[in-house]
Order: structure tokens, then sequence, then C-alpha cells
């Protein structure tokens, strides 16, 4: 018994107030009901009874649930790694962990170990793994995530390597690394789990906590390393000050025994000496401390090419 | 997932797809409420698959490429029926021979031993 245009669209009414609204889903359960509905008629129920018996076996929530676990199962990516990411991944990692242990033990070559599992990870792993994970993404907004991800983690890893070698700009890397991974990636993530609907698995909670928790760190760091700074140039500030009181006596007590064209070479020495006008104020902040660094050095080098003419005999 | 009136649900957890593709395999052209009836009817009744668990099963194996659909107009309604393809008759026969391989383990182990003399 084939059910009327005005029962299918009461089913169809049903299905849609029952929040299904995926068209493969919505038509797939719109035959099953039918289905199900005709074949309670055939046992001669009235439309009525079969409609409710035939929904009723889904349960409050059960067709919204069918439509999730299609989603959800639609959307499973099953990630396999290709041989030569996996076999360059696990000897990225050996090298890095024979390196970190070569180090701490003070064993030679433990730099060479390092710089082999960087170099490979940078080279092989990396450049392996994102574009296997770019390929896979459908979205724009999944392939720019990836691609801030491989940004930023090869600008961190390069940071670390470069602060565990002592070379410079490490900080650079690290700071612009950690805030593309943090400000940029993270957002793109989350926003394309939200897109696509699906829960943040597992392991995506995972990485969004290692990046808070290395975030945190560097915000707890970022204060104490700057007030270093501040520390090292106020005791440069002191020193320079010193330096310079000592300059500038010696110069009074040699002008005094200096002749009259040695006085005039002199002090046009030190007249000629500009300074930045800013820095003379006498605060304590970073920028200032540099300008007046910068101005007593300047300073102290003219007194100490001054006192030079002075002693001349 | 299963609704299953005789057997645990967890004898027969991850069955599903075999079962599907085979059934697939056997009768060429089916569609959903068909699927569903017939393993009922298959197995008297022993194990009746629910439409929470054929239809992301069925969505699953189209995106995999194992299944193809063909949509019919069938009164004032669409239907969409369910192919095998070759990749799905392949998978099919790997999945059905390892189900039946583990089920002789099994039951190696759990036959009542005869005796060794």
């Amino acid at each position: 018994m084939e059910l009327s245009q005005r029962q299918v669209e009461q089913v169809e009414e049903r299905l849609r107030s029952a929040g299904i609204d995926s068209e493969g889903v919505f038509l797939s359960l719109l035959d099953h009901v039918c289905c199900a509905i005709e074949e309670r008629l055939e046992h001669g129920k009235d439309f009525d009874r079969a409609f409710e018996e035939s929904f009723s076996v889904f349960g409050e929530f059960g067709l919204l649930r069918i439509q999730q676990e299609t989603t959800i199962l639609l959307n499973q990516k099953t990630h396999i790694m290709k041989p030569i990411t996996f076999i360059s991944g696990l000897s990225c990692s050996l090298l890095l962990i024979a390196g970190t242990v070569f180090k701490m033990l003070h064993w030679p070559g433990a730099n060479m170990l390092v710089l082999a599992g960087v170099l490979f990870l940078l080279v092989l792993f990396l450049p392996n793994y994102f574009l296997e994970r770019i390929r896979l993404e459908q979205t724009r907004m999944g392939l720019m995530a990836q691609l801030a991800a491989w940004i930023g983690g090869t600008a961190l890893l390069l940071g670390t390597t470069f602060k565990m070698m002592h070379w410079p700009f490490a900080y650079i890397l690290i700071y612009s690394g950690t805030g593309i991974l943090f400000f940029i990636h993270l957002p793109m993530l989350l926003y394309k789990n939200a897109q696509e609907r699906v829960s943040a698995g597992k392991n995506k909670i995972v990485v969004t906590v290692f990046m808070l928790a290395m975030a945190g760190i560097m915000l707890s760091n970022a204060p104490q390393a700057s007030s270093t700074v501040a520390e090292g140039l106020k005791a440069l500030d002191m020193q320079t000050k010193t330096v310079l009181e000592e300059e500038q006596k010696q110069y009074t007590r040699l002008l005094l025994g200096a002749n009259e064209t040695q006085a005039a070479k002199a002090r046009k020495i030190i007249s000629s000496c500009v300074l930045d006008a800013q820095s003379l104020s006498n605060a304590d902040d970073v920028s200032s401390l540099v300008l007046r660094n910068n101005s007593r050095t300047q300073l102290i080098k003219a007194y100490q090419a001054a006192n030079a003419v002075l002693i001349e005999k | 997932m299963y609704y299953c009136l005789m057997y645990s649900s967890e004898l027969i957890k991850g069955t599903l797809k075999t079962i599907v593709l085979r059934l697939l395999e056997q009768n060429g052209k089916m569609y959903g409420y068909e699927i569903s009836k017939h393993v009922e009817a298959l197995t008297h009744g022993k194990i009746v698959i629910t439409e929470g668990a054929l239809y992301p099963i069925l969505h699953k194996l189209e995106a995999d490429g194992a299944v193809l659909t063909q949509t019919e107009t069938i009164g004032k309604r669409m239907r969409k029926y369910y192919f095998i393809t070759e990749k799905g008759t392949t998978e099919s026969k790997e999945r059905a021979s390892e189900l039946l391989e583990f089920f002789q383990t099994i039951e190696l182990l759990l036959a009542p031993k005869t005796s060794l003399g």
C-alpha cells in the first residue's frame, strides 16, 4: 500500500522537526520510515498509528543521532603515514633523543647528533607530513591551518636549536613560532572544527592543552626576561656614570695645568659632542636607559679624546 | 548500535560492514529497509539491524567507494539503491574470510575437549 503525497509530506515534516538537515540522511530515513509505515498499513493498522509506531522505534533523539553518527563516520580520516614519513620521523626522534642524552652526559658528538636530527626533521619529516595533511584537507581554512602549523613548527624548532647552540636570533624564532601556532594555527583549527561540526578529537585537545601550557610558560618567562635586561642596563648605567665622572674630574684637573691652545682644542672636542635631548631624562625604563648609556659612552669618548689632547706636551 | 534479540551486541559488534557488503554481493541492488528486513529474515529474527547502525554505515561505505548508489522515484518519494563495487567485493571477501577464520579459532578454544587418549 503506497503512501499518498500528503502522508509522505507528513513524514518529511516530522524528520525536519527532528533536526535532520543532511540531504543524504534525510532521503535515506524518509524512504525507510515510509517503508515501515507501509508495512504496518499492510498489517491492517491505520495511518496515524502506523506513523507513530514507526517513529517511536527511534526514541527521542534517535533520528538526530543517526545524522550525527553519519557525519562523524564520514569525517573520520584514517591517517596512515607513508613509509618515508614514518621512517624519517622515527630516525629523527632517535637522533634527537640520542643527541639529548649525549648532551646531558657531556659526551662528544652531541651537537652533531642534534643538528642531524633537526635537519632530517626539517627537510624530510615535516615536508612529507604536512604535504600529506594538506592533501587530505578539503577546506581552505583547513589548508591554511596546516600551513600555519608547518611554518610555526619550523620556526619553533629552529629557535630551540639556535638556543641550544647559543646562536643569535633564537628568541625571535621561538617567539614568532609560538605566536604563529597560538594566534594563527589554533584559532583556525578551532574554527574549522566548529564549521565541520566535528568535536575536537582527543589529540586535538592534547595539542590545545600543550599549546596553552607553552604559552603560559612563555608569558610567565617574558617579564622575567625583560626585567633581567632592565637590570643589566641599570648596572651599565651605574658603570658609565662612574667612568664619566672620573673622566670629567681628570679633564678639570688637566685643564688647569694646560696651555691656551691645548685648552681651546679640548673645549672644542667637548662642545662638538652633540647629545640626544631625550637622553637627559632620568627615567628608569629600558628605552631611556639605552639612550642615556649611548650618550654617556659618546661623552666618555669625547672626554677621553680631550684629556689625551691636554696630556700632550 | 545493533539491535540484537538473541546474541549480545558485543559479540557481533564490528561485523555489520561485513554483513552489509556480503548481502549486497549476493543480492545485487538493495535499499536500506530491504537490507534490514533481509537480515532479520535470514537470521529468523535473531539479528535485527537498527536504522541507527545501518544508515551511517551505508553512507560510509558509499564515501569509501565500496558501494555505488542509484536513486529511483518510488511513488511520492526517492529511494536509494546500493550496489557493491569491485573494491567492495574484494573487501567483502577479505572481511568474510577473516571473520570465518576468527570463528574457527574461537571454536577451537571453546569446543568441548575431545579425549587425547
